[in-house]
């Protein structure tokens, strides 16, 4: 994910790091997709 | 960028001038920052001379530069359909495309609201008192009297206001999501994007269209003396079956940050399934005529029967 996208977001609660990575797993399970959420620019 | 609040006083000051025939307004002292919400600057505004059938205390919401004004038309028109319908809300007092009209470039759209006492139903709720077990039955109650209501009114302010009533249907929000997605350089998420064009809601569902607030949770739930003050934070507001209320409040249930939450966060996750399941059995009671799709049902309370 581009920085400027990020940035829009970063200080958004939902945006730290495990809740994203929970939220990513979630849409796996929901969808059947098999995502890979991009990284989180550091 | 950051503006100092005696710079917003004067520039309320000058806003409320130019809408209203009122003599000038002063302040009772500086503006007092409140707790708000990601993408806004509220601030607890006190009069010592108010336009006339104004309160002495208001709040003003503020949003950051570049906001669409149609956001802030959109919040405002919400808020005085359901309080005229009966549901507890902050009364709007004034609404503007840019609190800064003299130089705003970009624009930052405000709205003046009545100040609504007492805390959050969350902070209430986790004091040491019986109103622990009443809070999720006050939730739904407050959710299932908003579900009640005849969407018409809405839609109609919405034009009346010059918007698009159209923005306030599911579609809009799911193309508004595949924009943002293209936009954001994540092919990954494209595919969910994709995915969900295929869960498109049919006619026969969209049929049962209500009023959802679209945030739905108890920090937006203002609760004093143990009855509502206040349902804040309209920003999200659409027309869609009922489910999509119910969907964002159990995503954020059991899946929210919950480091917002600070040292309450263990007494959340503890209590998070048995909250979730007082809900249910109260919205269901509420609301005996409201269809729950079984996906809803087993995400809000999997191990209810």
């Amino acid at each position: 994910m581009s920085q400027a996208a990020y940035g829009d977001y970063q200080d958004y609660a939902w945006a730290e790091p495990h809740t994203y990575a929970r939220l990513g797993r979630l849409i796996s399970q929901n969808t059947g997709i098999d995502l890979v959420l991009p990284a989180l620019p550091s | 960028m950051s503006i100092n609040p005696v710079d917003i006083g004067a520039a309320l000051i000058a806003a409320i001038g130019g809408q209203t025939s009122a003599p000038p307004v002063v302040l009772d002292g500086p503006l007092q920052r409140l707790e708000g919400g990601f993408d806004t600057d509220t601030f607890l505004v006190s009069f010592a001379s108010a336009p006339h059938d104004w309160p002495a205390r208001g709040v003003l919401r503020l949003y950051q530069a570049g906001t669409p004004a149609r956001r802030a038309k959109a919040e405002a028109a919400a808020q005085r359909v359901v309080a005229a319908q009966g549901i507890p809300s902050a009364g709007v007092l004034m609404q503007g495309d840019d609190l800064f009209a003299a130089g705003g470039d970009p624009t930052r759209p405000f709205m003046v609201m009545e100040f609504a006492p007492g805390g959050t139903l969350l902070s209430r709720g986790l004091r040491p008192s019986p109103f622990f077990f009443r809070m999720m039955a006050v939730m739904a109650n407050l959710l299932a009297d908003l579900h009640q209501l005849d969407p018409e009114p809405l839609r109609r302010e919405f034009k009346s206001a010059g918007l698009d009533p159209h923005a306030l249907g599911p579609d809009r929000r799911l193309d508004a999501t595949r924009e943002r997605l293209r936009g954001a350089d994540a092919a990954g998420l494209l595919r969910v994007s994709e995915w969900l064009e295929t869960q498109r809601p049919g006619e026969d569902v969209l049929q049962r269209s209500v009023i959802c607030h679209g945030d739905f949770h108890p920090l937006n739930i203002l609760v004093d003396q143990g009855r509502v003050s206040a349902l804040i934070d309209w920003s999200n507001v659409s027309v869609a079956p009922a489910e999509y209320d119910l969907a964002i409040l159990c995503l954020i249930a059991r899946h929210g940050p919950l480091e917002l939450l600070g040292p309450i966060r263990w007494v959340i996750d503890l209590f998070r399934g048995y909250l979730m399941r007082r809900f249910d059995a109260a919205y269901r009671a509420a609301s005996p005529g409201t269809k729950i799709s079984s996906a809803t049902t087993r995400c809000i309370a999997p191990s209810w029967p």
